[in-house]
């Protein structure tokens, strides 16, 4: 028994610790789904990307990542609520999970 | 006899060291993977791994404790642990490298640290192991 004491002792204090750690508030939201258009100079442009029902904010990144990495100052990815948003629509200024960046080189 | 006796009781607490780490960071990832997952994506080495390693990492990180915990194991545990801290360490170094403005998708306390920060305790813990791997090899040689 006198082995085990100090590993018992790790494990206690471990599942202490993270028992007081609380999971960022942002982090533990769910994401609200949406339907996804491409963007293109702050407009809508084509279709919905995402066929079928919604989708969330890392869903749609996980589609597009490597042309569409939410990094950067201009629109790539907008997130509606409708599935029939006109071409050319223009963004406004959307919510956070409702838009995805990158750099326009 | 002293100086096995010291041999031991730094293993012990190296073992000990890496139960609480790899414990806490396990639980904290299974806390919120959707967050891990995301993380992970922003990485473009590990993307089209992120589902997977989701599982994994924190299996990983169990199955290691549980070979720490167990006398008969406790030297394997070792030995994984430090090659896994040792990793993790190489895909700070990269991240430090390629992309440091990333968060970083490590659980808990862990993620209040700088990636430099990061790379500085993950260093100390993989040279902590090899130490103790080291030492317990030269345990056995003066047992036998």
């Amino acid at each position: 028994m006198k082995k085990y004491v100090v590993g018992i002792f790790a494990v206690v204090l471990a599942i202490g610790f993270s028992a007081f750690t609380s999971v960022p508030k942002k982090a533990a939201t769910l994401e609200t789904p949406y339907f996804w258009y491409h963007v293109d100079a702050n407009q809508t442009d084509g279709p919905v990307i995402n066929g079928g029902g919604k989708i969330t904010k890392s869903q749609a990144l996980a589609m597009e990542y490597t042309d569409c990495p939410d990094q950067g100052a201009d629109f790539c990815l907008y997130g509606s609520l409708s599935n029939s948003v006109p071409d050319n629509s223009s963004l406004g200024t959307p919510a956070a999970d409702q838009a995805v960046r990158f750099d326009q080189q | 006899m002293k100086q096995l006796q010291l041999k031991k009781a730094y293993i012990e607490i190296i073992s000990a060291l890496f139960i609480l780490l790899f414990l806490y960071t396990a639980i904290m990832k299974l806390k919120n993977i959707p967050s891990f997952i995301i993380a992970m994506r922003q990485v473009p080495l590990l993307h089209a791994w992120a589902n997977l390693l989701a599982g994994f990492i924190p299996g990983v990180e169990i199955a290691t404790v549980i070979l720490l915990l167990i006398p008969a194991t406790k030297y394997i545990g070792l030995v994984i642990a430090t090659g896994f801290m040792a990793i993790l360490t190489a895909y700070v170094f990269y991240i430090l490298l390629t992309m440091s403005k990333l968060p970083c998708s490590c659980g808990g306390v862990i993620q209040q640290m700088t990636w430099r920060q990061h790379l500085i305790f993950n260093l100390v813990l993989t040279g902590l192991g090899m130490l103790g791997i080291y030492r317990n090899k030269k345990m056995k040689y003066l047992l036998q």
